[in-house]
């Protein structure tokens, strides 16, 4: 093994972690209800729509939010004539 | 970078840097899916699950095609996964609820392996738990209601698992007059090509009413758990 980190679980045959892995990492939760035909803002350090960066809204009737990834922060847009809920799981990939 | 450990793959990609909190296996288990018109088969969140839970499946047949969508119910009470407008059977579901580091309950005999901690004191990772390994990860824009989302390839499915959260109706589509059908983001799994891809289908009757997408953004990830 030239470089990284290998873990193994209690038996030490299988690998827990290796070294090409790739692990999602949770950022942060946000709750929240956007006004109809509004856009909210939030903002995350360091977020950039590099391919890194994992967003999904899990709040029931959805179906007109769209999420957007931009610099330092993301944006959650209703485009119905009602509010909605939001619920975004921000994660690392 | 002022303290802990930073850990990145051969990649360059971060998998530990005891800022942000790792995934953990928290439950898992197999359940039958449902389909409109049948018999609705739901299993219960754990107790404990918090409110930020991650859902994985897989279907439990590895021949053939099969396409899931996920249905949480709004009152908290536990989850099912659909099978396609139209569908007659039902099949086995391999489920995993994947939770942050934090939240997965105490070890209160760590005897091997590796624990990382965030600065305020939450546990970023524990080997003690079973991670997720991510495969491939994708996108979505929703555009239409029967769209077509990037496939992954494969050169095995064993035991590959993709995300089941996030958005999941995204439109109507009207049948005839009288009907039409909610369209959902659902996975297929086809073993036969070895992929895996995000498609818009329709998952249950709805009343009559035009065309409607309503647009959104999908995360996909694909892996396995150990």
């Amino acid at each position: 093994m030239p470089y990284g980190l290998k873990v193994f679980d209690s038996t030490g045959n299988n690998v827990r972690l290796d070294t090409t892995d790739r692990i999602i990492r949770f950022v942060a939760f946000y709750t929240g209800t956007t006004a109809a035909n509004s856009t909210t803002t939030i903002s995350v350090s360091g977020m950039t729509n590099d391919g890194t960066w994992g967003l999904n809204d899990d709040a029931y009737g959805n179906i007109y939010a769209a999420l957007a990834i931009g610099s330092g922060q993301f944006t959650h847009t209703n485009s119905s004539s009602i509010s909605v809920a939001y619920k975004i799981q921000v994660f690392k990939i | 970078m002022s303290f802990g450990i930073q850990c990145s793959n051969s990649s360059g990609f971060t998998q530990i840097d005891a800022t942000f909190d790792n995934v953990a296996v928290f439950a898992s288990g197999t359940m039958n899916s449902s389909f409109f018109g049948g018999t609705l088969t739901k299993t219960s969140f754990p107790a404990n699950t918090p409110s930020d839970y991650l859902i994985f499946c897989k279907p439990n047949s590895t021949s053939g095609t099969k396409a899931l969508t996920l249905a949480a119910f709004t009152d908290g009470s536990g989850f099912a996964f659909f099978e396609v407008f139209g569908s007659t059977t039902t099949s086995s579901v391999d489920w995993v609820i994947a939770i942050r580091s934090r939240d997965m309950p105490a070890n209160n005999n760590p005897d091997f392996g590796l624990e990382v901690y965030k600065q305020n004191g939450e546990e970023a990772f524990s080997s003690n738990n079973q991670n997720f390994r991510c495969l491939q990860v994708s996108f979505d824009t929703i555009v239409s209601g029967n769209q077509s989302g990037a496939t992954f390839s494969l050169g095995s499915m064993t035991n590959i698992y993709s995300l089941m959260n996030g958005k999941t109706i995204i439109g109507r589509q009207p049948i005839n007059n009288n009907q039409s059908t909610l369209m959902s983001l659902f996975v297929e799994f086809n073993f036969t090509s070895q992929t895996i891809k995000s498609l818009g289908l329709p998952v249950t009757l709805f009343g009559p009413g035009s065309s409607v997408v309503g647009g959104g953004y999908k995360t996909n990830l694909i892996g396995v758990f150990g």
